[in-house]
């Protein structure tokens, strides 16, 4: 197997860059999600 | 766009990549040229004339073919001494021999090439969507106190 993933290295290298790209595609809108309010129900002195 | 429209398409786009090394590119034939030429070197050291070692090409296959005038020692060796199965099932790289006459072998049916480069394509996909998942998915610090 070991032999087999060294072979496919470059299509392997291909797909994880793909997988980022669509990684960032998919979830690049909850990097700017509001900030949770912690001080909410809280009773500030 | 849903995301799972998005996955799918960056899905088929690593799955593409990996066919195009496969077939068009050649990186499937090299890969079977390296092992038949490792196979065929090990079946030169056992000085058998007539023995012939062929990687299987339709479809394309780990599997090592053996053909040729060998009897059940030489094909299965006795004890500590291998036969011409092992030493050829234990070079890396191939998942299995078996003999064009019909005799015994190593190793059962396997997957077609493609396939395994196509499984370890959708793998490492599916890795770069995690660590992308992890790395974009995180909340933009706005401030020291975020």
């Amino acid at each position: 197997m070991m032999t087999l993933l060294r072979a496919d290295i470059v299509p392997l290298a291909v797909a994880l860059a793909i997988g980022l790209a669509t990684g960032w595609w998919m979830f690049r809108h909850l990097r700017y999600r509001p900030r949770p309010n912690s001080s909410e129900g809280s009773d500030p002195q | 766009m849903r995301p799972w429209m998005k996955f799918t398409i960056g899905l088929a786009a690593a799955l593409a990549a990996g066919w195009l090394f496969h077939g068009p590119a050649g990186g499937g034939a090299r890969f079977l040229d390296a092992l038949q030429a490792h196979a065929e070197l090990r079946v030169r050291y056992t000085e058998l004339p007539g023995i012939r070692v062929e990687m299987e090409r339709a479809p394309m296959r780990r599997t090592a073919i053996l053909s040729g005038p060998a009897d059940d020692f030489q094909r299965n060796g006795m004890g500590s001494y291998p036969g011409l199965n092992e030493r050829i099932a234990t070079i890396p790289g191939i998942a299995g021999v078996r003999w064009a006459e019909g005799h015994r072998g190593i190793g059962g049916a396997r997957l077609p090439l493609l396939a395994e480069t196509l499984i370890l394509c959708a793998l490492a996909f599916l890795v770069g969507l995690g660590i992308g998942r992890l790395v974009f998915g995180r909340r933009k610090r706005t401030s020291f106190l975020d």
